[in-house]
């Protein structure tokens, strides 16, 4: 399933369940809920796009996700995540506010690369912490502007 | 005013009329009603800053409170009395007859913010699997399925405190600090999670004290 060049207000489970894969491309996106969304078993692609609200607390991306080349505008609030079995590619995006990452648990891979943190980001803080991200098969980080080891929940 | 320990010892931790969750709902609901009433807030009481009012946990978990020194069970007609004695004066109670009875009663029923607030499908098989992994709970010597339950019980009987974002809980398990994490939008608790200890890291939404719980 491919959206191409639309302006989405909301986007959710019920618009993605049953594809193997959801690729949005060049759309201007208000919401994107995913909230409490376990297992979710799509591959989701999210490419050239401005999403003002990305909702993915406790949302397990089963089948990987790869969010490429878009501006984020809101604070995100990634707790409980994770439980991945293919990778979690960041790349290239611009988060205008600070991204929580809370208690994810990444089963697979996550890679954050070439982004623009604007207010930073907590993947790789909080050690010691009980909430602290666990990686079973390793992150990589590259190029990223902003911090990526904030010892913060929000900012 | 009773201290804590003497009321302890007198085995004073319980809630004679609460036998079902019902009755459980009603006597919280009573309670933020008398806290109202004495012009504080049950996160001052919950967190130990109302000076009339005093909480303590049940071996279940359940919260038993103290109005001077005294437990409250609200369900009787003496203790609701006293509670309102203390804003409406001795006389008024004498005085106000069936009348006073009847606004009494119609307080008493009044529902709380999250009256209909449920669990999202797939929560508590995703609190299973997520929060208990790696073993880090191990430290409380309990189940996997046992924890879980017990986890999910302590979120339900706190639910009338649980307000739309996030929302952290802390306290005590077996003595070891544990926090709970309860995510609710639309009206639907949409996760749970449990991690190790207690942060002091600022966060964002409600925190809720559940005290010292024995597990």
């Amino acid at each position: 399933m491919v959206k191409e060049n639309q302006n989405i207000y909301l986007l959710n489970q019920e618009d993605i369940k049953g594809h193997n894969t959801f690729h949005l491309i060049n759309c201007i996106i208000n919401t994107i809920d995913l909230n409490g969304v376990f297992e979710l078993n799509v591959h989701l692609v999210i490419e050239n796009c401005i999403i003002s609200n990305l909702k993915i607390h406790s949302c397990w991306f089963v089948n990987g996700l790869l969010l490429k080349n878009c501006i984020v505008r809101d604070y995100v609030d990634y707790q409980m995540g994770g439980h991945n079995r293919s990778p979690i590619i960041i790349e290239g995006n611009v988060f205008t506010s600070f991204f929580n990452f809370f208690d994810c648990q990444f089963e697979s891979r996550i890679e954050l690369n070439n982004n623009v943190f604007i207010k930073g980001t907590n993947l790789l803080g909080n050690k010691g912490e009980g909430f602290e991200n666990s990686f079973v098969e390793g992150w990589s980080a590259e190029n990223n502007v902003g911090r990526i080891d904030i010892n913060e929940v929000e900012v | 005013m009773r201290d804590l320990q003497s009321q302890l010892a007198i085995n004073d931790r319980d809630c004679d009329s609460c036998k079902t969750q019902a009755d459980w709902d009603a006597y919280y609901q009573q309670a933020r009603n008398t806290a109202s009433m004495i012009g504080d807030n049950m996160d001052d009481v919950d967190w130990g800053f109302s000076e009339r009012m005093s909480v303590v946990s049940d071996e279940d978990g359940h919260r038993i409170y103290y109005l001077d020194g005294e437990k409250m069970d609200l369900r009787q007609y003496s203790n609701r009395a006293h509670a309102f004695g203390s804003v409406f004066g001795e006389a008024l109670l004498i005085e106000g007859g069936g009348r006073f009875l009847k606004f009494l009663s119609s307080f008493f029923k009044s529902g709380g913010d999250n009256v209909g607030l449920i669990f999202n499908k797939g929560v508590t098989e995703s609190f299973t699997k997520h929060a208990f992994a790696g073993g880090r709970h191990a430290d409380l010597g309990l189940s996997v399925e046992t924890m879980a339950s017990k986890g999910m019980n302590l979120v339900e009987r706190n639910m009338h405190l649980l307000k739309a974002g996030d929302n952290t809980l802390i306290g005590n398990i077996n003595g070891i600090q544990k926090s709970f994490k309860a995510f609710v939008q639309d009206g639907k608790v949409m996760s749970v999670n449990m991690y190790p200890g207690v942060s002091n890291r600022v966060t964002q939404g409600t925190t809720i004290n559940f005290g010292n719980v024995t597990w």
